[in-house]
C-alpha cells in the first residue's frame, strides 16, 4: 500500500523565518495545493521523518532542504534520509544560498535529486519555487513508497 | 776489451807451447782467458774462447806429430768447451748483477732526488748515512747537519708515538715499521708525519731506510672539516647502516637536549617518532643495499623533554664506509606555520561559506518584502513610494551581485591551481563569440592573434581572458568603429608579453594603480556598469601563475592591458594557419 501521494505534504527544512515566509508566499502565488510542513533545524527534520520521541508523520511528497541548519546540518539530514528504507526514495531538493562547488558535489554525492540556489530577487525566487512544485508534484512520476515503511 | 781478451789468449798459447808444460795440463791454462771472455761477452764469449783454445790444442797436437792420441784431444777439447761455456754463463751473470746493482742504485738516487717524501738511510746503529732533499724540506736540516744529528731529536717529542729505537727494533723484527706520529722540525715546529722504516740487506753492512711523509696538509684539511662540522648551523651526522649514529655535530645536543653520548648509545629508532620509525628503517635498509631513493626524507625526533622536532634530511650513502652522511634541517617551525596557514585557510573557507549563505538571506528578505508590499498595497501607494521601493530592490540586488563577485575573487585565491595547456587564441574566439551574441546590434572588430598557447590553469585563464575582453567590449560601447584585439608584444629580453587592447573610453594614467584593486572603479556606474572586481580577479589569477599585469591608456584613447605568466611556459606562436 502506498502511503504517499501527490497530495502528501511538502516538508520545508528552513531555519530562517523570512525565507520560510517568502517560500510560503511563493507557494501561495503558485497553484500548488499541498500542505507545507515546516521544521526549523536538522534535528526537527529527523524527528519529523523518523518519529524519534513521537509518532512519525506521513512521508512527505517532496523535501525542500536547506544545507546550513542549526544542530544537524542539511547534508547529515540528507544522508539519514537516504539511509532509511522509509525515506530512501523521497525526492529531495536542496534549496540554499550557497553556490560553493563543495556543496554541489556533496549534495549530489549523497543523493540529492535537485539543487536550487535561492536568488535574492524575489520574483526569480518565487518563479523557481513555482517551477519546482510544478515539476516534482505534477510532471514527475513519484516513486512508490515501500509497504513496510 | 776484445783486444785484451785476444792478447791474453795469444800470451797463454805462446807460453804454453814455447815453454812446454806437462801434457796433462794442456788446456787448463786456457781457462782464465775463457772465463774473461765469458764475463765480457756472455756464454757466446765462453763458447768462442773454448773453440779458440780447442783449435790451438789441435794445431799444437798436429805440429807434434800426433804426440797425443785423438781420443785425448777430443777429451781435452770437450773439457775446454764445457768449462768455457760454464765460465761464460757465470761471467755473464756476474756482470749482469753488477750492472743491475748499478741501475737500482741509480733508480734509488733518482727517487730520493725527485720524491717529496723524506728518504733517509741509516746504518745499523741509527746514524744517518743518506738524507734526500725531501727530508731537508720536511724537517729543515741539510744533509750535512743531519749526519751529525741524532734522530731521537726528531722523534723525541711524541708521547703517544714510539721511540726511535723502538721503531728500528720493530723494523728488524717485522721487516717493516709503519707509524703516524708527530715529528719535530729544525725550527721546532711539530709536524704530523707518516713514517715507514725497513731494514736494508742482511749482512754486516746492513742498515735502515726510513721514509717520512708530511701529513700537515691532510691534517689541516681534516681540521678544517672538523671545524666546519662544529660550526655548522645545520645538524650533521654520520649514521651507520645498523641504525646507530656514528658521529654527531654539537647542534644535536642543542636541538634535542640529549647529550651526544646518549644519542650514540641507543639505536636511532629509539628517538624517532613511533609513526616515522618504520618508514625510516625501510629507507635506511634500502640505502644500505645501494638502492637509489630520493635523498630527502622527513621524520620527527624526540627531544629530552618529550616534544618532537620535525627534521628534513638530505643524505649520501657510502657503501664503502657503511655510512650515511646526513645533514638535517629543523623544519618544525615551518611545519607549524604551514599547519597554521591550513587552519587560517579553513577559517577563510568557513567565512566565505558563511558570507555566501548568510549574507544573502537578509537581502532576499529586503527584496522579497519590498516586492510583497508593492504587490499587496501597490495601488494605495503614491508614485514616489513606488519608485523608492524600486530603488530598495535595485540596491539589494546590486549588493547580492557584489557578494557574488567577492566570493568569486576569494575563490580564485582558495582554489588549487591546476595545470594544463591553454589555447588562448581559441579561447578568445569563443569569448568574443559569446560577447557578440550578448551585444546585439553592436559592431565590434575583434582581432585575435593565431596560435597563442600557454601553460596554466585552464579555468582561471579563461576567467582572465573573459574579464579582459568583456572590459574591452564594455568600454568601447560608446565608440564608433570599436576595435578589440589579443596579440603578443615582443620584449627586449626576447620573451613575449600578451596584450588585450581596445580603442574605447580609456583611463587616466594617474589612477592606473587603482585599476587592479578590488571594488575600485575609474568610471561612474551610469557611464559603464560594473563592480570593480574583474581586474582584481585577473591580477590575482596572474599573480598565482607567477605573472603580472599592467596597463596603459589615456582618456578617450583606449586602453592596453599587458600580462605575462612567468612560471608557465612563455607564449609562443605555433603555426599561423
Amino acid at each position: 500500500m502506498l502511503r504517499t501521494t501527490r497530495r502528501s505534504p511538502i516538508l520545508l527544512v528552513e531555519d530562517n523565518p523570512d525565507d520560510e515566509d517568502l517560500t510560503r508566499r511563493a507557494f501561495r502565488r503558485s497553484s500548488i495545493a499541498n500542505d507545507l510542513d515546516v521544521v526549523r533545524d536538522g534535528q526537527e527534520a529527523l524527528d519529523y521523518l523518523f518519529g524519534n520521541g513521537g509518532p512519525a508523520k506521513q512521508v512527505p511528497a517532496l523535501i525542500l532542504l536547506d544545507l546550513k541548519l542549526p544542530k544537524v546540518d542539511g547534508l547529515e539530514v540528507l544522508k539519514q534520509i537516504r539511509a532509511h528504507a522509509r525515506t530512501r526514495l523521497v525526492p529531495v531538493v536542496i534549496l540554499t544560498s550557497s553556490r560553493e562547488q563543495t556543496d554541489l558535489l556533496a549534495s549530489y554525492g549523497h543523493g540529492a535529486n535537485s539543487y536550487v540556489r535561492k536568488p535574492v530577487n524575489f520574483e526569480e525566487f518565487s518563479e523557481n519555487v513555482r517551477q519546482l512544485g510544478l515539476y516534482w508534484l505534477d510532471v514527475n512520476e513519484p516513486p512508490p513508497i515501500p509497504a513496510d515503511a | 776489451m776484445v783486444s785484451v781478451t785476444l792478447s791474453l789468449f795469444a800470451l797463454v798459447a805462446v807460453l804454453r807451447f814455447s815453454i812446454g808444460a806437462p801434457d796433462s795440463l794442456v788446456g787448463t791454462y786456457f781457462l782464465l782467458p775463457i772465463a774473461l771472455a765469458g764475463m765480457e761477452f756472455g756464454w757466446r764469449g765462453g763458447v768462442f774462447g773454448a773453440a779458440l783454445s780447442s783449435a790451438a790444442i789441435i794445431a799444437w797436437a798436429v805440429s807434434q806429430d800426433a804426440a797425443l792420441p785423438p781420443s785425448e784431444i777430443v777429451a781435452r777439447c770437450g773439457f775446454l768447451a764445457l768449462f768455457g761455456t760454464w765460465f761464460g754463463v757465470l761471467g755473464a751473470r756476474m756482470s749482469q748483477a753488477v750492472t743491475d746493482r748499478g741501475v737500482i742504485a741509480d733508480q734509488m738516487l733518482y727517487m730520493e732526488a725527485l720524491t717529496v717524501h723524506g728518504m733517509i738511510r741509516l746504518d745499523r746503529s741509527g746514524v744517518v748515512t743518506g738524507w734526500n732533499r725531501g727530508a731537508s724540506e720536511i724537517l729543515g736540516y741539510s744533509e750535512a747537519e743531519a749526519q751529525a744529528l741524532s734522530l731521537t731529536v726528531i722523534f723525541g717529542d711524541d708521547e703517544a708515538g714510539s721511540s726511535f729505537r723502538e721503531m728500528l727494533d720493530g723494523a728488524l723484527r717485522h721487516g717493516l715499521w709503519d707509524e703516524e706520529r708527530w715529528v719535530i722540525a729544525k725550527d721546532g715546529r711539530r709536524l704530523r708525519a707518516a713514517i715507514s722504516v725497513t731494514p736494508l740487506g742482511s749482512g754486516r753492512r746492513s742498515g735502515f731506510a726510513l721514509v717520512i711523509g708530511d701529513l700537515t696538509a691532510r691534517e689541516a684539511a681534516r681540521h678544517e672539516s672538523s671545524r666546519m662540522w662544529e660550526l655548522s648551523f645545520q645538524l650533521l651526522a654520520t649514521i651507520r647502516f645498523d641504525g646507530y649514529f656514528q658521529h654527531l655535530n654539537p647542534r644535536w645536543e642543542e636541538l634535542l637536549g640529549w647529550t651526544t653520548e646518549e644519542l650514540l648509545a641507543r639505536p636511532m629508532s629509539d628517538f624517532i617518532h613511533p609513526e616515522d620509525v618504520e618508514r625510516t628503517d625501510v629507507r635506511l635498509a634500502q640505502r644500505a643495499q645501494g638502492i637509489v631513493v630520493s635523498p630527502e626524507h622527513e621524520m620527527r625526533l624526540r627531544c629530552r623533554d618529550g616534544s618532537y622536532r620535525s627534521l628534513l634530511w638530505n643524505s649520501i650513502a657510502s657503501l664503502d664506509d657503511g655510512l650515511l652522511y646526513a645533514a638535517a634541517l629543523d623544519v618544525t617551525e615551518r611545519r607549524r606555520q604551514e599547519a597554521a596557514i591550513e587552519v587560517a585557510n579553513k577559517e577563510l573557507e568557513a567565512f566565505s561559506y558563511s558570507v555566501s549563505h548568510d549574507l544573502r538571506a537578509p537581502l532576499r528578505a529586503i527584496d522579497g518584502y519590498t516586492q510583497a508590499i508593492l504587490e499587496d498595497f501597490g495601488e494605495e501607494l503614491p508614485a514616489q513610494a513606488q519608485s523608492d521601493f524600486a530603488r530598495v530592490r535595485a540596491a539589494s540586488q546590486r549588493m547580492s551581485l557584489l557578494i557574488d563577485e567577492m566570493l568569486a575573487l576569494s575563490r580564485v585565491t582558495r582554489r588549487e591551481l591546476r595545470s594544463g595547456s591553454v589555447d588562448l587564441s581559441g579561447l578568445a574566439d569563443e569569448i568574443t563569440g559569446e560577447l557578440r551574441g550578448q551585444a546585439g546590434e553592436r559592431e565590434v572588430e575583434a582581432t585575435i592573434e593565431r596560435g597563442l598557447h600557454v601553460a596554466g590553469d585552464p579555468e582561471l585563464l579563461r576567467l582572465v581572458l573573459h574579464n579582459l575582453l568583456e572590459n574591452a567590449w564594455k568600454f568601447t560601447a560608446h565608440t564608433e568603429g570599436a576595435r578589440v584585439s589579443l596579440s603578443t608584444v615582443a620584449r627586449a629580453d626576447g620573451r613575449a608579453t600578451l596584450a588585450v587592447r581596445d580603442n574605447g573610453a580609456g583611463f587616466d594614467m594617474r589612477y592606473a594603480d587603482k585599476l587592479f584593486l578590488p571594488f575600485e572603479r575609474l568610471h561612474r556606474q551610469d557611464e559603464f556598469p560594473g563592480t570593480g572586481v574583474g581586474l582584481a580577479t585577473v591580477a590575482r589569477v596572474l599573480r598565482r601563475h607567477g605573472g603580472a599585469i599592467w596597463a596603459e591608456g589615456a582618456p578617450g584613447e583606449g586602453a592596453s592591458f599587458f600580462f605575462d605568466l612567468q612560471t608557465a611556459q612563455e607564449p609562443h606562436a605555433q603555426d599561423h594557419a
